[in-house]
């Protein structure tokens, strides 16, 4: 396989992981072709063998922080679209769409450097070293944004599951709420303490959860 | 994780049922994650993805497809979208995978066509623009490019995307180069701005300015291009 095939396999999951970061499919796709423009621009700065995954997640990454558009900078646009209908039974689509769009409207109320750690550990299965080197912070920073953005997540999403109603199809924006940092902080401190508890005793330090 | 250690992780959470609590609650998070965004996993690559990399696949390796690869689309990654000053325009793709290899194929089928290039002439231009109205199922324009020195020279009804008709008129100048100008019904919303694509000597214009999206094809330089491109598109709007 040569490394031009071996950029492309890993497009669906960059795609993936654009559409959960950007929140809808315009803007992931630039971010994409953008994101692949640069790896074939700079393909001899990577070594064949090496895994091309964490590479390019990098330079997406850097594009999404400093691209022309700014996308990490404005306000996320979700759309909401079709495959946000499962079209299994209908209480079960209900539900699941239910689930989806809270989710994606959470997602959009995170700030970006926690929306990034999540899809990164959470969708694409990165462990702790490998989001940290893709993201180039230090592992014990990632471990934070991690805790306190699934936190965060979770909260929201609970948030908009009780105002999200089943049929609501449409466009949103989203802002993000700088307070919310502060109630999380202080949760998420409380929490710390805990884990620090399962790591000295597992030695497991970078464990996927 | 490595499986003793998973073992041994499980072993420990047992013993610790508030961290497996949530331990789960993330895990559920990350399978919602999945239920979400696994779709676009299954979903075929945007067009424009997949040239460029087939594009450099291409020139790197298979010596024989460098003629047909032309046809079918080469080295669309320098995709600079080139903005025009019009307020109108969204900025925004328009999202038809397959528009841009239809019109690039098009072109390389029928610019070098000596006895038949078009299926209709320009002598018979009502007509023409009548029928492919009627097919189109939108009032079609065939741009007037006369002021770039490039006259209609007919044009003909072309399978597109789903089956779904699209058109192609071409044009041509006193030293006989050709433009080819391809039209197909807009699947998206929004109407964009003018995009630029190369591929090998050709340059494309495309843009979206319902209900038709557009593409203009020819071995121009990107500025010859995009000057035309303006006179269409005034063309078109008047």
């Amino acid at each position: 396989m040569n490394k031009k095939q071996a950029i492309a396999t890993e497009i669906p999951s960059l795609r993936r992981y654009a559409l959960a970061l950007t929140g809808n499919q315009v803007d992931a796709d630039e971010l994409v072709q953008d994101c692949l423009e640069r790896a074939l621009n700079n393909i001899d700065k990577w070594r064949e063998g090496d895994n091309p995954r964490k590479w390019l997640f990098t330079i997406l990454h850097n594009l999404f922080i400093d691209g022309k558009r700014g996308l990490a900078r404005r306000p996320m646009e979700v759309v909401l679209e079709k495959a946000d209908e499962a079209n299994a039974n209908p209480d079960d689509a209900t539900r699941k769409n239910t689930n989806n769009i809270a989710l994606k409207k959470a997602l959009a109320s995170l700030s970006p450097e926690h929306r990034e750690v999540i899809l990164l550990v959470g969708l694409e299965g990165f462990s702790y070293r490998e989001a940290s080197d893709a993201l180039d912070i230090r592992i014990g920073t990632l471990m934070s944004r991690l805790s306190r953005g699934r936190e965060r997540l979770k909260a929201l999403m609970g948030e908009e599951q009780i105002k999200v109603k089943p049929t609501m199809i449409r466009r949103i924006k989203c802002q993000i709420f700088p307070f919310r940092e502060m109630i999380f902080t202080s949760i998420w401190m409380v929490k710390c303490r805990q884990r620090i508890g399962f790591h000295s005793k597992t030695g497991c330090k970078n464990t996927l959860i | 994780m490595p499986p003793e250690d998973r073992l041994s992780f499980e072993d420990w959470l047992q013993e610790h049922p508030d961290i497996a609590d949530e331990v789960r609650s993330y895990r559920e998070l990350n399978e919602t994650l999945h239920g979400a965004f696994d779709h676009v996993l299954d979903e075929a690559v945007p067009f424009d993805h997949e040239l460029s990399i087939a594009a450099h696949i291409t020139k790197n390796s298979f010596w024989g497809w460098q003629q047909m690869a032309a046809g079918i689309a080469l080295v669309l990654f320098g995709s600079a979208l080139g903005w025009f000053s019009h307020d109108r325009f969204d900025g925004i793709a328009a999202n038809d995978p397959h528009f841009l290899s239809q019109a690039l194929q098009a072109h390389t089928v029928y610019a070098p066509e000596v006895r038949h290039p078009v299926e209709v002439s320009s002598a018979n231009k009502t007509h023409l623009l009548k029928w492919l109205s009627k097919r189109l199922g939108n009032k079609v324009k065939a741009p007037l490019l006369t002021s770039t020195g490039f006259h209609l020279v007919g044009g003909r009804l072309l399978p597109g995307t789903k089956g779904i008709p699209a058109a192609q008129f071409m044009y041509e100048d006193q030293t006989g180069k050709r433009l080819t100008f391809y039209l197909s019904p807009a699947s998206k919303k929004k109407d964009s701005s003018f995009h630029f694509y190369t591929a090998e000597k050709l340059s494309i214009y495309r843009w979206t300015d319902k209900p038709f999206q557009y593409a203009m094809v020819g071995n121009l330089t990107r500025k010859e291009l995009k000057e035309i491109c303006k006179v269409a598109y005034d063309s078109l709007e008047s």
